[in-house]
C-alpha cells in the first residue's frame, strides 16, 4: 500500500508537462541513437548530458533515462529491416528479425518487439519500485571495507562482460582507475599528476572523457565504413501481427522479461548477456528449434524483452547502491553527483521525488516508446537515409557544444579531443573502452574506501571480506566467474566436436 | 594493421604506467600499510598498467614477426576514410581552439561548411546555405531553449566595443 502510494506521488511529480517534456525529449533522442548503427545509448547520453546541467535533478535523471531504455526500443529497427544492430543489446535480434523481414513479416516483427520491449520495460520498473526500498534498507550500515569489496566485485564482474580479450579488458580498468585519481587526492588535497597545471587540480571532466571516448572516436571510427543499404518503412497494415505470431511471442516475452531483470540486476553483466541468455532458452524450450535462424517469432520476442527488462534492474545497483551496474548508468551516476544528489542507500529516504518521480517517468516513457515506435517507424527509418558525411559533423560539432556548455573551457575540449584520439586507437586495437569508463567513475571512491578501510583495519586485509555485504558480493562474483568459465569451456567443446564432425 | 596498433598501444600503456608508477613514487605510498599515502594506490595500479601493456606488446609484436601473409595494399575506400580521419580531427583541434576567438556563430559556420564540403561531399553551393542555417538553429537551440552560454567571439567583441 506503502508503495502504491509512493507510486502515485511519483506519477504526480513525472506527469507535470515540463517532465513529460523531457522524458518525451529522452525517448525520442534515444530512439534515434538506437536506430542510427554506430550511436548507441552511452554516446547519445554521453552527447546530452552537459545540456542536462540546466536542469533540476529530476528532470535531468528522466531525460537521460529516457535515452537509455529509448535507444533499447530503437535498436531493433535497424536489426529487423537491415540486419545492422542500432546498439550492441540488438545484435541477437539480427538473427530472426532479419529473416521474418526477408518473408514480408518486417512489421509484425517490429510490433513483437516493440510490444515485448513495453512489457519488459514495465516489468522491471515494477520490480525496481518492489526491490529497491528492501535492498537499500540493508545497505544502510555497510562500511568502507564492505563499499570497497562490492566496488571492486562490479568491476571484476565486469571483466567477464566486456567483448575484448581478458588482458586488454584489465589494462582499460587500470587504465580507468588511474586517470580517476589525476587532481587532488581527496583525504590529504595533494596534488597528483597535475604537472601544475591549475584545470588538472579539478580532476579530468567526467563529460569530456566520455563524451570523447563514445562520441567522438565513434565518429573517428565511421570513416571508411559504407553503408549502402536503404531500407524501406513498412506500411502500417503491415504493423499487425497475426494471431499465430502473437500467441507464439506471449510464452517467450513472459520468460524474457525474468531472464533479463536477474541479469539486469547483477553489476557488469549488462543487457548484451541477457538477450543471448534470452536466445540460448528460447531455443532449447522451442518444439521447433530448426526454426531459429530462420525467422523464429520467440527468437525477437524474447531477447527483445530481455533486453528492456534489463533497464529497470540495471538501475537498482545505482540507485540503492550508488554503483553504476553498467557504463551507460555511470552517466546517470555522474549527471546525478553533478546536481549534488549522491545515488546510494539514503536516496530513496533523501530525494523520494527522485526516485519515484523516475519510476513513474520510466511507465510513461515505455508508453510513450510504443507509440513512437510503432506507427512513427518511418520517421526513423528515414534517418537512415541522411548521409553519414552530413550527419558525422553536425555530431562532432555538438560534442564540442556540450562539452565547453559545462564550464566555458577550453581545456576540457582537448581533453575530450584527446580522449577520442585515445578511444580511436583503443578500438582499432581491439579494446573495449566501456570498462574504462567504469573505472574512472568508481576511482575515487574505490581508492577513499580503501585507505579508510585499511586506516580502520591498521593495515589488516582480512576486513574486506569480513560482514553479510562483502561475503554476498563476493558469492556473485564467484557464481559468475564459474558460469563464465562452464559456458566458455563448453562453447570451446562444442566448437572442437564440430571441426572433428 | 591491429597488430600494429596493438604494439604502440601497449608501449604506451607502458608509458603511462611507468609515469604514474614513478610520480606515485615521489607521492609517497605512506609510512605503513594501517596509513597509505596518496601514492600507494596509483602506483600499484601503474605497476599493473605497465605489466599488462608490456605483456599485450610482446604478444602483438611476436605474432606479427609470425605472421607470413604480406598485408594487401590499402583500398581506395581505405585512403578515402583515413583523409576524411585527418580532416576531421584537424577540424576537432580547430573548433576547440578557434571557439573562443571567433565566437559560435563564424566558427560553427566554417566547421559546418568544411565539414558537410569534405566529409559530405557536397558542392559549396549547397553547403553554405545549409552551414549558415544549421549554425543559427544551434545557436537559437542552444541559447534560447536550453539557457546555454556560448562565446560571440574575442574579434566581434574588439571590433563592436
Amino acid at each position: 500500500m506503502e508503495v502504491l502510494t509512493h507510486l502515485a506521488n511519483g506519477l504526480a511529480i513525472a506527469a507535470q508537462p515540463k517532465y513529460l517534456l523531457y522524458c518525451f525529449i529522452g525517448c525520442f533522442w534515444g530512439t534515434i541513437v538506437g536506430v542510427l548503427p554506430g550511436l548507441g545509448p552511452l554516446a547519445g547520453m554521453a552527447l546530452l548530458l552537459p545540456l542536462t546541467f540546466s536542469l533540476d535533478p529530476s528532470g535531468a535523471v528522466i531525460m537521460l533515462s529516457g535515452i537509455f531504455y529509448g535507444a533499447m526500443y530503437g535498436g531493433s529497427t535497424t536489426s529487423i529491416l537491415m540486419r545492422i544492430p542500432g546498439e550492441a543489446a540488438s545484435v541477437v535480434t539480427c538473427i530472426d528479425g532479419y529473416e521474418m523481414a526477408k518473408k514480408g513479416r518486417a512489421g509484425a516483427a517490429l510490433t513483437i518487439a516493440a510490444l515485448g520491449s513495453f512489457f519488459g520495460g514495465v516489468f522491471s520498473v515494477i520490480g525496481l519500485m518492489l526491490l529497491a526500498p528492501t535492498v537499500a534498507q540493508a545497505m544502510l550500515s555497510i562500511g568502507p571495507a564492505a563499499e570497497f569489496t562490492i566496488l571492486m566485485s562490479a568491476l571484476l564482474i565486469s571483466l567477464f562482460a566486456s567483448s575484448g580479450p581478458m588482458i586488454k579488458t584489465i589494462a582499460m580498468v587500470l587504465l580507468g582507475l588511474v586517470l580517476a585519481m589525476i587532481g587532488l587526492d581527496p583525504l590529504t588535497a595533494t596534488p597528483r599528476f597535475t604537472f601544475g597545471s591549475l584545470e588538472l587540480s579539478d580532476g579530468l571532466n567526467f563529460a569530456a572523457i566520455a563524451i570523447g571516448l563514445f562520441g567522438v572516436s565513434e565518429i573517428l571510427m565511421s570513416f571508411g565504413q559504407n553503408v549502402d543499404e536503404r531500407p524501406k518503412a513498412p506500411k502500417l497494415r503491415d504493423m499487425v501481427p497475426t494471431r499465430q505470431e502473437l500467441k507464439e511471442s506471449v510464452a517467450p516475452t513472459i520468460r524474457g522479461s525474468f531472464i533479463g531483470f536477474a541479469f539486469g540486476i547483477v553489476p557488469g553483466v549488462g543487457h548484451i548477456v541477457s538477450t543471448f541468455a534470452s536466445y540460448a532458452v528460447e531455443k532449447s524450450l522451442s518444439k521447433t528449434p530448426e526454426m531459429f535462424g530462420k525467422g523464429a517469432v520467440a527468437g525477437v520476442a524474447g531477447p527483445e524483452t530481455a533486453n528492456n527488462a534489463t533497464t529497470g534492474a540495471a538501475m537498482i545497483p545505482l540507485l540503492v547502491l550508488g554503483i553504476p551496474a553498467i557504463p551507460v548508468t555511470a552517466v546517470l551516476l555522474s549527471a546525478l553527483t553533478i546536481h549534488g544528489v549522491q545515488p546510494g542507500p539514503m536516496l530513496i529516504a533523501d530525494h523520494p521525488e527522485i526516485f519515484w518521480g523516475l519510476i513513474a517517468s520510466m511507465l510513461i516513457g515505455n508508453l510513450m516508446l510504443v507509440i513512437l515506435n510503432l506507427p512513427l517507424v518511418g520517421i526513423f527509418v528515414s534517418m537512415l537515409r541522411l548521409p553519414y558525411g552530413y550527419l558525422a559533423p553536425v555530431v562532432l560539432l555538438t560534442c564540442i557544444i556540450g562539452v565547453y556548455s559545462m564550464k566555458a573551457s577550453s581545456f576540457d575540449l582537448l581533453v575530450m579531443i584527446f580522449a577520442g584520439l585515445a578511444g580511436y586507437a583503443l578500438r582499432r586495437g581491439g579494446f573495449d573502452i566501456a570498462p574504462l569508463l567504469l573505472a574512472f567513475v568508481l576511482g575515487d571512491r574505490i581508492e577513499i574506501n580503501f585507505r579508510r578501510a585499511m586506516t580502520i583495519s591498521e593495515g589488516d586485509l582480512a576486513i574486506f571480506i569480513k560482514g553479510p555485504a562483502a561475503q554476498v558480493s563476493l558469492a556473485i562474483v564467484v557464481v559468475v566467474t564459474l558460469v563464465v568459465v562452464l559456458y566458455r569451456m563448453r562453447k570451446r567443446f562444442a566448437g572442437g566436436k564440430a571441426e572433428l564432425g | 594493421m591491429q597488430r600494429r596498433v596493438e604494439v604502440a598501444t601497449g608501449a604506451a600503456l607502458v608509458l603511462a604506467g611507468g609515469y604514474f608508477s614513478s610520480a606515485s613514487w615521489r607521492l609517497g605510498a605512506g609510512p605503513d600499510p594501517s596509513a597509505p599515502g596518496p601514492g600507494a594506490v596509483p602506483g600499484l595500479i601503474g605497476l599493473g598498467l605497465m605489466a599488462c601493456g608490456c605483456f599485450i606488446a610482446t604478444v602483438a609484436l611476436l605474432s606479427l614477426r609470425k605472421a607470413s601473409v604480406k598485408t594487401v595494399a590499402a583500398s581506395v575506400s581505405y585512403d578515402q576514410g583515413n583523409k576524411k580521419l585527418f580532416v576531421a580531427i584537424v577540424m576537432l583541434f580547430a573548433g576547440a581552439l578557434l571557439l573562443e576567438p571567433l565566437g559560435f556563430m563564424l566558427s560553427t559556420f566554417l566547421f559546418l561548411s568544411i565539414g558537410f564540403i569534405v566529409l559530405g561531399g557536397a558542392s559549396w553551393r549547397g553547403a553554405l546555405p545549409a552551414a549558415a542555417l544549421a549554425s543559427t538553429g544551434l545557436w537559437l537551440f542552444f541559447t534560447k531553449l536550453l539557457g546555454v552560454g556560448l562565446p560571440f567571439g574575442r574579434i566581434v567583441e574588439i571590433l563592436l566595443y
